[in-house]
Parts: structure tokens; C-alpha cells; sequence
């Protein structure tokens, strides 16, 4: 059966793809959403309404438009490169409010007992407070993760050779568009639920470190 | 007698609601004072000025004769510990972390010097096979007893309490209270809020009463018990002892 090897590769292409994309943006989303939340919960006048304005422009526009604006407008060397930025900025907005909200959950004690301690900002948060936050907002980190998986499926619209446009490239070639999609709709449950797997042995890993509290 | 901690003519406000009313008062060094007063009095708005977790509106904290305010509030900290009525200890760290952060990442000494500090400190509380445990493996009066740790391993010139024992078990308050006196008698300064008259009357070298934003009264504890100038301390008195 000459179709399926066709497919295989095409699919195959398209799922290194995926994979070479999401850890970077997990990464940047991470960081950029983390910075921000942390930015929020301290109150600088200026600074906050800044991030009010990205924060609420991000959550008012569908990813696809901001990735065809961004690679229309921006102008990055590469589509792919283009598509990395959009998605990382778009949820780290996400992610920020995520931080936010953990931190905010975080007794008052434990902010006044750093304090207490003479420890400056950046420690307080790296040592005492940050750790605390990773265990209660893991399972919404990694719901706004699966979005994110799911979401790179629109990053064929600027070019990045996705699963998705894979796809389309294989029916071209082999006609079996029901057959190509269940395909391609099983690979994105493999990543997505990979993704739960590792959260929860995260989740697991945390506990036994941290005990019940 | 060496002053370490003076206020001077402070006033604190949240809103409307005046919680110390131009208050001027010494605390002397190496002495334990004991304050108290009824719920809402503003005693821990009191010590927790001390160390800046609250400000102040009007005039003016100073301690060791530096002025406590937001320029001088690291190297305050360091030199003024405090414990609190529902201990603060870390939970996602094991004691010995808890108590060696500060000293490490505030102090700045050297982890494994840090480490012995504590470990010599956890043993006079008679904890140092808890060095491991997590604070949810302790219960309520081991926790308190390793906060009291977690303050003295900063070295401090100070320590405030906060109601230490208010939210432990009838029956781990005494354990608490013993390493209290202990401290006290080393000649530490500590300022107490509390309603344990018992551990007053044996360990403290004074004791004020608190109200209407004032300490309308501070006296040795033979004679605040036996003889209080103050009709608001007296009635107080009836009612808790
Ligand atoms: N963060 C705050 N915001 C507004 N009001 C506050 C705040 N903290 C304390 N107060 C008010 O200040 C007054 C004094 O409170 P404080 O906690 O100092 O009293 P306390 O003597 O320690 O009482 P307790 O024995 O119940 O601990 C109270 O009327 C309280 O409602
Ligand atoms: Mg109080």
C-alpha cells in the first residue's frame, strides 16, 4: 500500500514539527506569563496598567488573527520564528493570570514571615513563594498547555508546516481524508495527553517533596 | 538602662479608626515586656510597627537610635525577629531549611556555619530529630518551638512575640512558654503580646496594659498584679484571672 507510507510521512513531518515548537513555547510562556503575574501582585501604578492593556488584548483576540497580524506586521525572518513569538505571548497573558491568582492564594503569613526574615523581593519570591504557587496552579498550567498544543494547528495559516498542513499536503497525494484526519486527531490526543501524564507525575513529584500541607 | 526600641509621639491609623494615639514609650534593652490588653487594643499593630510590617502616620519608631522607616527596613530586619500566632513556618521546606534561609540569604553566612547555628538552637528546644521533618509533620507546640528557632538563628538584638501560644492546644502551650522563659532569662529583649498573666508574672521584667491606642500602663508584675494604678487594667485583670 503505497498511500499510507505517503501519509506517514507527511503526518511524521508535521508532528516534529509540533514538537520542536511547543517545549519553546512553554518555555517563553513560562517565563514571560511568571514575570508578569509576579509584576501584577506587587502594584506598580504605571507598569500595571500597561500589563491591564496586554492582558485584556490578549484575551479579546482569536490566536489566528494575532498570528496573521503579527506575520503580516512584525516582520520576523521566519514564519516559524513568527509563530513561536505569537503563541508565547498569547499565553503568557494566560499564564500570567494564572500566576496571579496563585500567588495572590498564598497566606499573608508567609509574605510577612519572609519579611520578617530581612529576605529581599526576588528571594521571597524565588525561596519561599514561588514554590508554594507551582502545586496549586499546575493542573491550570497544564489545562492552558493543551490549548496551547491545540492551538499550534493554527499556525499553518502563516506557513509553519504543522500537522495540520501535513495533512493537506498528503491528501493531495492520497485521497483519504477521513482516514488522514482520525490521524491526525489521534496524534494531537497522543501530545495532549502525554502532556496530563507529565503534569501528573509533576503533581505526584511535588506532593512527596512537599508533604500535605 | 539602655533604651532598644523608642517610640516617639506615634500615631497609627487604619482609616478612620486611630489604633495608637500619640504614643511615647521606652522598651529597654535585655528586659522582657509584656504587653497586654483586650481583643482589637492595637497590641500587635504595636510590635508590628517595630519592624515595619505596618507604618506609622505620625511620628517617629526609632530602634537602636535608627529611625524605622522604608530606607532603613532590611537592616532592621535582620537585627529584630519575631514570631507569630500561627508560626509561619514554611511548608515546603524541611526544618532545617526553615531555619537556615534567613541566616543564609539575609545574613549571608556561609550554609554549612548556618546549619550548626541551628542545629545547636533546635537542640536547647530539644527538636534536633526533627531536622528532616516538614512543618506538617509537627504538631502545634513543635511548630512554634522551631518559629522561636527560625527567630533566634537570625542572631537578633530582639524578638517580638505575637500572641505565641493563642493558637496552640491547652496542653502544648507549656512547652512553648518554657522555652519563652528560658529566652527570657538569658537576658534576651523580647516584647510579648500575650494573655498567658502566668508566664507574665514569672518572666516578665515589665508589663504594660493596652488601650484606647495607649500603654495606659506599665509596671514590674508584682505591682501590676497586686496593685494597678489604672481602673481599665484592674478591670481587666478581674476578668481574666
Ligand atoms: N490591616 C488592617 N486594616 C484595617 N484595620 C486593621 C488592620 N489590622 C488591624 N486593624 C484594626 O486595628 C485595631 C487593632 O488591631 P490589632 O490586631 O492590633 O489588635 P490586637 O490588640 O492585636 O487584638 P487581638 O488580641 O485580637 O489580636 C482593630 O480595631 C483592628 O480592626
Ligand atoms: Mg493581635
Amino acid at each position: 500500500m503505497a498511500g499510507y507510507d505517503v501519509i506517514f510521512h507527511f503526518l511524521g513531518t508535521g508532528l516534529i514539527e509540533v514538537i520542536r515548537l511547543v517545549p519553546i513555547c512553554v518555555v517563553l510562556s513560562l517565563i514571560a506569563g511568571a514575570l508578569i503575574g509576579i509584576v501584577q501582585t506587587v502594584r506598580i501604578p504605571v507598569v500595571n496598567q500597561l500589563i491591564s492593556v496586554y492582558l485584556v488584548f490578549m484575551r479579546g483576540v482569536p490566536p489566528l488573527l494575532l498570528l496573521l497580524v503579527v506575520f503580516f506586521v512584525a516582520g520576523f525572518e521566519s514564519a516559524r520564528l513568527s509563530a513561536v513569538f505569537t503563541l508565547s505571548i498569547y499565553h503568557a497573558a494566560y499564564i500570567a493570570e494564572i500566576f496571579r491568582g496563585g500567588i495572590q492564594a498564598i497566606p499573608l503569613g508567609q509574605f510577612e514571615a519572609a519579611d520578617t526574615l530581612a529576605l529581599r523581593f526576588h528571594r521571597k519570591m524565588i525561596d519561599v513563594i514561588i514554590p508554594q504557587v507551582w502545586r496549586a496552579i499546575l493542573p491550570a498550567l497544564t489545562g492552558q498547555y493543551i490549548i496551547l498544543i491545540k492551538d499550534t494547528a493554527l499556525v499553518s495559516a502563516i506557513g509553519v508546516m504543522e500537522i495540520l498542513y501535513n495533512a493537506r499536503q498528503a491528501m493531495q497525494v492520497v485521497y483519504k481524508p477521513i482516514l488522514i484526519y482520525a490521524i491526525v486527531g489521534l496524534l494531537f490526543y497522543i501530545l495532549c495527553f502525554s502532556l496530563e501524564r507529565l503534569s501528573a507525575y509533576f503533581e505526584r513529584h511535588l506532593q512527596t517533596m512537599q508533604g500535605v500541607q | 538602662m539602655n533604651t532598644i526600641v523608642e517610640f516617639d509621639r506615634v500615631t497609627k491609623r487604619f482609616g478612620d479608626n486611630v489604633v495608637i494615639d500619640d504614643l511615647s514609650v521606652p522598651f529597654y534593652e535585655g528586659e522582657t515586656h509584656v504587653v497586654c490588653g483586650r481583643s482589637g487594643a492595637g497590641k500587635s499593630t504595636l510590635i508590628r510597627c517595630i519592624n515595619f510590617l505596618e507604618t506609622i502616620e505620625e511620628g517617629c519608631i526609632r530602634f537602636k537610635g535608627t529611625v524605622v522607616d522604608k530606607k532603613n527596613v532590611r537592616s532592621i530586619r535582620k537585627r529584630v525577629a519575631m514570631v507569630f500566632q500561627n508560626f509561619n513556618l514554611f511548608p515546603h521546606l524541611s526544618v532545617i531549611d526553615n531555619l537556615t534561609l534567613g541566616p543564609v540569604r539575609s545574613l549571608g553566612i556561609p550554609r554549612r556555619e548556618a546549619e550548626d547555628q541551628a542545629m545547636h538552637f533546635l537542640k536547647q528546644v530539644g527538636l534536633e530529630d526533627k531536622r528532616q521533618a516538614h512543618p506538617y509533620q509537627l504538631s502545634g507546640g513543635q511548630k512554634q518551638r522551631v518559629a522561636i528557632v527560625r527567630s533566634l538563628a537570625m542572631k537578633p538584638d530582639l524578638i517580638l512575640f505575637d500572641e505565641p501560644t493563642s493558637a496552640l492546644d491547652p496542653e502544648m502551650i507549656g512547652e512553648v512558654l518554657e522555652v519563652m522563659k528560658k529566652l527570657s532569662l538569658d537576658g534576651r529583649s523580647m516584647i510579648v503580646v500575650t494573655h498567658e498573666m502566668g508566664f507574665a508574672r514569672e518572666a516578665a521584667d515589665r508589663i504594660s496594659f493596652m488601650s484606647d491606642g495607649k500603654l495606659v500602663e506599665t509596671q514590674a508584675p508584682k505591682a501590676f498584679f497586686s496593685n494597678p494604678l489604672h481602673d481599665s487594667t484592674r478591670q481587666f485583670l478581674s476578668q481574666i484571672l
